[in-house]
């Protein structure tokens, strides 16, 4: 197959147009001012098991696999920062893979959003409208933007867990956790839905904080030499009771033998019987030259998605000259952006040095 | 071929451009590729230079870094693979930008394409107007990389007396050419020429049978008269050479004189006229002395004795003959000057006696053209302008020689007499910059030796310093033509001479004597 890069770097301009004047309005001096509090949504563990040693590696078989595998990460970005307003910027997008080559990919426009603390809760809820997810919690989250990027996430999967073929596996970056701030039930139902279409749902933790003796991370704890040179995996958590959080079974895995790292894979709790296959296909998507070990999709997928620095600068551009048109103050808008010319010279500059 | 997107162009600028291609294309050096400038209407040419790997990767040096890891994991028997490879390789491809077409007219090349403008293989359409500058001499087609289209190119004959220059190694299809543009040439009855071929490759192809030669075009009967003292299948003439004929300058291509010899010889020359040489193998040296003594001049008995055993030994040449009512010379040259080939085999010949041959007939017809230039200018309209082929060129135009001798002096006077040298040579590095920058025409075709291939580079009529790689992967048959007639250095694929008889027309040999135009 031969591909061209897309470009999904592009700015909306009635997005700007928009989120102009909700920066202008919110920087009046009459704006409402809310209390500074908010809940974040702390992540507690599954219940473990106590020695690792206990539960032998599963040796993973190495297939061939024709299986589709998408893989779906979310971009954020803080563009402005100001007492109580914050203007952020997130997107979703998947990419999808047959074997070593990319067979689709999807990667939404930017959304772009200034808000305050008093009317973020407000937002979200006009977010949600037209959706079926519901929010039970009314707190006003710590990380606004982590909360939407989940959101889009969540609309693509469930989009793909309709639209992809039987046997595919969707490939999430994190954990498997349902998000408290909403009805946790659709979300259990979203995944045993998924595994009764046959469609395998996992996740890959880049770093993990979830440890066994609660100091050292599982994915750099010591383990013995022999699963240095195959794939393996074993099971980490203990049952999981019904009305767990937890969307997902705990693991850890070796997935290319030549890999230094080991990684926590989440894998679909209502999906059990998969459990092999799953771990097959995620090997057949980690032997990468470049990302041994990890599944090259979600490489693909984030890159696509991540809203670099050079992106965030032309957002920022496009804004202050709607500003400027709107004839709000170019230096707060100088300073609630801050000066990123540094970042991005260092950025230019290591451009550069790769270049020679 | 039918057009196909290759890569989206990336920079620089007028001097370079570089596209970005697909991993998997097949773009190799010297290939034309095109370039759409919807903007502007035009479509760009680009001449390929170069082309490098290329990847998208966050890591440093990452390339040399996968080697090593799957050099590695070969030994451990673990596979990598590279995922997403069409998005994550890529070529980068070099380029020296040509000109453009715009409403089928070729410009030189001041601006640059949209940036990202799309890149393309050429098709007959887009190339079409090099059609324009083809020539009537149509020696191959317009070379792509390693495929062609269907569009004839070759040279005007009425350049031919601004001197052709073929330039190969061995084996890389120099006398496949010379039958070729032969051959073009005798299906022109306007043009004469005059080969010599000291191979012996020309007449019928050599090789033992397995080549084609010149007497096998349909025309040859007609058109083509062969020279040789060899026993050949087919039409030929005995190659003689009356001693009446042969000049001085002639004999001075074979033997050194001293200044005293020399100017022995230019009195014997005065004092006998064009029997000079029948004088010297037949008189005693006292007689001679004495003869020249009447006309007070004084030579030394030693002096004349050299002359005459150098005149006896030209004399034993068995291409040599004392008969003076033979006409071979004098024959030989109206024909070229009638438009008809001649074909002088000096294959058998000793190379003193091949030099003597190709000296005479060459300085009979230079001095034949200039004498009816001289003439009413009528006489001189009616010649057919000429090109005389000589092989291993550089033994007689070495530029350690000097440059007085009958072929430096075809070169610089010959285009105003209708006289062209074709200069065939796998060493071009011995010839002079000068001497090759008065070849208009040039066939460069696979030269090994990067000296050869530098003073091509500094001598063509076009800008050809950025294809010395090109010049150096050129396989057999290919070859570069720089002229000042055609718009930039067209690659070409010279016909193979067997094919190239097979397409001729069947009637060709018919009256009319001229081929269909565009039969290629």
């Amino acid at each position: 197959m031969q591909s061209e890069t897309r470009e999904y770097n592009v700015i909306d301009d009635t997005i700007v147009r928009r989120t102009a004047s909700e920066i202008q309005l919110l920087f009046r001096p009459d704006a409402p001012q809310p209390a500074l509090s908010g809940t974040g949504t702390t992540e507690k563990a599954p219940p473990l098991i106590d020695d690792i040693t206990s539960v032998p590696p599963v040796t993973i078989r190495s297939i061939e696999s024709d299986a589709v595998v998408y893989a779906i990460d979310g971009g954020s970005s803080v563009i402005a920062k100001g007492g109580n307003v914050e203007v952020i910027c997130w997107r979703a997008g998947y990419v999808c893979f047959k074997g070593i080559h990319r067979e689709g990919e999807f990667c939404e426009s930017p959304n772009i959003l200034a808000y305050n603390r008093l009317n973020i809760n407000s937002i979200i809820n006009d977010f949600l409208a037209g959706t079926d997810f519901k929010r039970v919690m009314d707190e006003t989250p710590l990380s606004p933007v982590n909360e939407l990027r989940w959101m889009s996430e969540w609309m693509l999967l469930r989009r793909l867990i309709d639209e992809a073929p039987e046997g595919s596996l969707i490939l999430m970056d994190g954990t498997l956790r349902a998000n408290p701030f909403f009805d946790v039930k659709p979300q259990h139902d979203l995944f045993k839905k998924a595994a009764q279409n046959g469609i395998h749902i996992a996740s890959v933790t880049k770093t993990s904080s979830l440890s066994l003796d609660k100091a050292i991370p599982i994915d750099i704890m010591e383990i013995g030499a022999d699963e240095q040179s195959k794939t393996w995996y074993r099971q980490l958590n203990m049952s999981l009771p019904k009305d767990s959080p937890w969307l997902g079974d705990v693991y850890l895995a070796g997935l290319h033998p030549g890999a230094d790292k080991r990684y926590r894979v989440d894998i679909n709790r209502y999906d059990t019987e998969a459990v092999d296959r799953i771990f097959s296909i995620l090997v057949s998507v980690s032997d990468d030259t470049e990302f041994a070990g990890y599944p090259y999709p979600l490489v693909a997928a984030h890159r696509q998605a991540r809203i670099d620095l050079l992106f965030k600068q032309s957002i920022i551009e496009a804004l202050g000259e709607e500003l400027n048109r709107l004839d709000f103050s170019d230096g707060l808008w100088h300073f609630l952006t801050g000066d990123i010319h540094d970042k991005l010279n260092a950025d230019v500059l290591e451009i550069a040095a790769h270049e020679q | 071929m039918s057009s196909k997107i290759i890569g989206r162009l990336i920079g620089k600028s007028v001097a370079e451009l570089s596209f970005r291609s697909f991993r998997d294309s097949y773009i190799s050096i010297g290939s034309i590729v095109t370039v759409n400038d919807e903007s502007r209407d035009r479509t760009y040419l680009l001449r390929v230079i170069d082309v490098s790997y290329g990847h998208e990767s966050s890591e440093a040096n990452w390339a040399e870094k996968a080697a090593g890891r799957m050099m590695e994991e070969d030994t451990r028997g673990n596979a990598y693979r590279i995922h997403d490879p069409d998005r994550r390789l890529y070529k980068l491809v070099k380029c020296s930008p040509l000109g453009y077409v715009s409403n089928n007219a070729f410009h030189r090349p001041r601006s640059i394409p949209e940036h990202f403008s799309r890149v393309l293989t050429p098709d007959e359409e887009t190339m079409a107007f090099l059609r324009e500058y083809s020539g009537d001499l149509i020696v191959g087609h317009l070379r792509c990389g390693e495929d062609t289209l269907n569009i004839p190119l070759g040279i005007d004959g009425t350049t031919l007396s601004q001197h052709v220059g073929i330039f190969a190694t061995t084996g890389m299809g120099k006398s496949n050419l010379m039958k070729v543009l032969a051959a073009a040439i005798m299906e022109h009855p306007s043009y004469g020429l005059l080969i010599f071929d000291p191979h012996g490759e020309y007449f019928d192809g050599g090789q033992g049978g397995k080549r084609k030669g010149l007497k096998h075009h349909p025309l040859a009967e007609k058109r083509l008269f062969t020279r040789s003292l060899r026993k050949l299948s087919g039409n030929k003439d005995t190659l003689a050479i009356p001693l009446k004929d042969i000049e001085i300058e002639d004999i001075t291509q074979i033997f050194g004189f001293s200044q005293a010899q020399y100017e022995a010889l230019q009195a014997i020359r005065i004092k006998y006229g064009k029997e000079w040489l029948i004088k010297l193998i037949s008189i005693d040296i006292e007689t001679l002395i004495e003869e020249l003594r009447d006309s007070r001049l004084n030579f030394h008995e030693s002096t004349m004795a050299v002359l005459i055993r150098r005149a006896n030994h030209l004399a034993e040449f068995r291409t040599v003959t004392k008969d003076n009512d033979y006409a071979s010379v004098g024959d030989i040259v109206a024909k070229v000057q009638s438009g008809k080939a001649v074909l002088i085999d000096t294959a058998n010949l000793s190379q003193d006696e091949d030099l003597l041959v190709t000296s005479v007939i060459t300085r009979s017809v230079l001095k034949s053209y200039k004498y009816k230039y001289q003439q009413a200018e009528g006489e001189f309209d009616k010649l057919s302008p000429c090109l005389i082929m000589l092989e291993e060129a550089q033994r007689v135009l070495m530029a350690s020689a000097g440059d007085t001798n009958i072929f430096h002096r075809v070169v610089r006077e010959g285009r105003k007499f209708k006289v062209g040298l074709g200069v065939i040579t796998q060493q071009p590095k011995l010839l002079s910059e000068e001497l090759l920058s008065q070849l208009n025409s040039m066939f460069i075709l696979g030269l090994a030796d990067e000296r050869d291939r530098t003073i091509m580079r500094s001598s063509s009529k076009q800008d050809i310093s950025s294809l010395g790689t090109e010049i150096q992967t050129l396989a057999a048959g290919e070859a570069i033509l720089t002229s000042p007639t055609v718009p930039f250095a067209l690659p070409l694929k010279i016909f193979l001479y067997e094919d190239y008889l097979a397409r001729l027309p069947k009637d060709i040999a018919k009256p009319a004597e001229r081929p269909a135009e565009g039969f290629f």
